[in-house]
């Protein structure tokens, strides 16, 4: 691995269990995160990113399984790096990691917590397993940790059910139940989508000074290229399981060149149109169902540039733009061929 | 919480006194009274009584009158003095008959409350957590036969099993040696042999019923979000599953214990007439059957008081499990 990197994925790929028949959701991706940065995994809903998300701490349901690739994580105490696909599934080892070293939260913050239990129990549980903390340690770290995520009258929210907290609390409530063990790579999967636009604007903001303040690692799921430009270093375009073009965010939007990034970009609202923000309404077609996978390229159907019997016939092979702009698109290959002539 | 208590128990008396209205006019209900069956049982046995003995007879019985005042005279007996008056065809008092049977009733019903837990309870979570597994599609079968087996069929099968393999003579509750003797430690012994035929002819259907909620909801709870949020806290399986989804899917069946409890009483009266238990069943059966108006109207209450508290426990442990309930019940 790479000196700064501190998670990389490599050639990853995940099968969805479909009665029996194997029907491939991730196809192949690779991406590294470096200490300190925001990696965004961006696309249309369904394209992957939640199942890889999932697949990074190995907390995929029963039906998706990882098939190959690697995971390797270099923890912060400078041991060997670890690949967690060689990992049993919820073995000692990955659970060591999981909310500890790398933490990870949810895009439902009204699901995310257990209506039966207050958040101080749920928050401290994670304390007392990896801080090994009495009870009332664990309580006192809470209460700091929900002062931290901006939640008012922590002592008393600490007693409280998550059905008295509104979802934008949830979620903080969600990020400080993360940030407990002070882990080195947070995963955040679309934590602002199922929030009001104020809300979102405010949960983003406490990331964002996550970042700035305490140096926090983290892959940022999102389908809003909008909220990449406030908080992500590097970009990865995602479309039906494979990445589709990767590269630093200003290279990205400066300088898009993978067809689907263009359309995913112009799709961006302008500035006081947030009603529209959720929605990538102006790409021409639907995303196609994961049963009927175009073959080659599987954005040919909706793109502007089809090119007959080259991107329908095998998957454009990767691109390297530049040492930090990679793209998948017979387009790019096309035109390196001539730069070569 | 206490203003929930007492709001609760307000109804569940309100709701007795209106149970114990329709009671009696049920038992009124059905062509004739007791004078009449009597009537037709001298008629039978050859000594027919006349018309004059059979108006003094209701006379002294008291059913001549409106049946609103029989009504009266019974509840305010009742409530005042714990007297639930007399039972015609037995020449007792009807408190000292069902008082001499109720413990046995109560003792078959409990028994078989607690086996259909403890037995539904791991196995439905088992058969959840290992889905579609060998053990799973057994426990699915075992469960379908035992829910579709009539509990009449049952009890007739396990007598006779009872009697070829263990030469037991497993109709009541007693072997007739310790049928009418004192209680010691034999005694009891000799009960609990006895018993495991009612308690699982009772409670066979329900454990197969619970079996497949518990599995269906443990399932269910164990696809949800939070459970995939608390593994990414790095719990390990067996707490995770203890703790949240088990929990979850319990709730409500826990907190249904009370109605399950008014199931297996409301099924006691027909196993014990099978089995001729000595317990409270046969005596509803004969009281029904006699017109025995005391006797079966103190039955019908006695059971409606147990469904009635039944509820009400279920209503306080539904309300002690779960935050989101008794947040509203605190409003
Ligand atoms: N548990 C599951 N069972 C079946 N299909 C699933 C499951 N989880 C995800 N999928 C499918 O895998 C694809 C990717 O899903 P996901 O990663 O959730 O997309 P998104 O990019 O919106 O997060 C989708 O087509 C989805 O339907
Ligand atoms: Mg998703």
């Amino acid at each position: 691995m790479q000196n700064d990197v501190i998670l990389e994925v490599h050639n990853l790929h995940i099968t969805l269990d479909f009665d029996g028949e194997d029907i491939p959701v991730v196809q192949g991706i690779d991406f590294e995160l470096s200490a300190g940065k925001v990696l965004a995994l961006v696309g249309e809903s369904g394209c992957g990113k939640s199942v890889t998300s999932q697949a990074l701490l190995r907390l995929l349901p029963r039906e998706l399984r990882i098939t190959s690739g690697q995971i390797n994580f270099q923890a912060a105490d400078g041991q060997a790096p670890v690949d967690f696909v060689s990992l049993a599934k919820d073995g000692k080892k990955i659970r060591e990691i999981r909310g500890n070293q790398i933490a990870m939260i949810f895009q439902e913050p009204m699901s995310s917590f257990s209506v039966l239990h207050t958040i101080g129990n749920q928050i401290g549980e994670v304390i007392r397993l990896h801080l090994k903390a009495s009870k009332a340690e664990a309580r006192a770290l809470t209460v700091e940790l929900l002062d931290k995520v901006g939640i008012p009258d922590p002592a008393r929210a600490v007693d409280q059910y998550p059905y008295e907290f509104s979802g934008g609390m949830r979620q903080r409530g969600m990020i400080a139940k993360a940030l407990a063990c002070n882990p080195s790579v947070l995963i955040a999967d679309e934590p602002t989508t199922a929030l009001d636009v104020t809300i979102q604007a405010q949960v983003l903001e406490l990331l964002r000074r996550l970042k700035a303040d305490d140096g926090m690692s983290m892959i940022f799921i999102t389908h809003d290229l909008g909220v990449v430009a406030q908080i992500a270093d590097d970009v990865a375009i995602m479309y039906m399981g494979r990445i589709v073009e990767k590269g630093p965010v200003g290279e990205i939007f400066g300088n898009p060149q993978h067809p689907y990034t263009v359309s995913l970009l112009n799709a961006i609202p302008r500035l006081g149109d947030l009603s529209a923000r959720r929605e990538l309404a102006s790409i021409r077609g639907s995303v196609p169902s994961l049963f009927e996978r175009p073959p080659g390229c599987a954005f040919h159907p909706r793109c502007d540039s089809f090119m007959e019997k080259l991107c329908d016939a095998q998957p454009p092979p990767l691109t390297r733009l530049s040492p930090i702009h990679e793209v998948r698109c017979f387009l790019h290959q096309a035109a390196e061929k001539e730069a070569a002539l | 919480m206490i203003r929930f208590v007492i709001n609760r128990f307000v109804y569940m008396v309100l709701t007795m006194a209106a149970v114990s209205v329709v009671a009696f006019v049920l038992i009124q209900l059905p062509p004739g009274d007791f004078a009449d069956s009597y009537a037709n049982k001298r008629q039978q046995a050859g000594a027919p009584i006349t018309a004059e003995e059979l108006d003094n007879m209701r006379h002294q019985l008291g059913i001549d009158r409106p049946w609103f005042v029989q009504y009266g005279k019974w509840v305010s007996n009742m409530v005042l003095e714990g007297d639930m008056g007399y039972s015609w065809e037995w020449r007792r008092p009807v408190t000292d008959l069902i008082g001499e049977r109720l413990p046995l009733t109560l003792l078959l019903a409990f028994s078989t409350l607690i086996l259909m837990y403890v037995v539904a309870i791991p196995i439905g979570i088992y058969s959840a957590v290992r889905q579609y597994s060998a053990t799973d599609h057994i426990f699915s079968t075992v469960g379908y036969v035992g829910l579709a087996t009539p509990n009449f069929l049952l009890a007739l099968i396990l007598m006779y099993l009872g009697q070829r393999w263990f030469g037991q003579s497993v109709g009541g509750l007693f072997s007739p040696e310790y049928q009418d003797a004192p209680w010691s430690w034999p005694r009891v012994v000799n009960l609990m042999e006895h018993l495991w035929v009612p308690v699982v002819v009772l409670g066979t259907a329900g454990t197969a019923y619970l079996i497949r909620t518990i599995r269906a909801s443990t399932l269910d709870e164990l696809d949800k979000m939070y459970v995939m949020a608390a593994r990414a806290g790095g719990i390990s399986p067996m707490r995770l599953l203890l703790k949240y989804p088990v929990r979850m899917a319990l709730n409500p069946i826990v907190a249904t214990l009370g109605w399950r409890l008014t199931y297996v009483i409301s099924g006691a009266p027909i196993v014990g007439v099978v089995m001729s238990l000595p317990d409270t069943g046969p005596l509803f059966l004969h009281a029904l059957l006699n017109q025995d108006m005391y006797l079966a109207g103190g039955m019908v209450l006695i059971y409606c008081a147990f469904t009635i508290i039944g509820t009400f426990i279920s209503d306080l442990l539904l309300v002690l499990l779960d935050p989101r309930i008794r947040m509203e019940g605190q409003a």
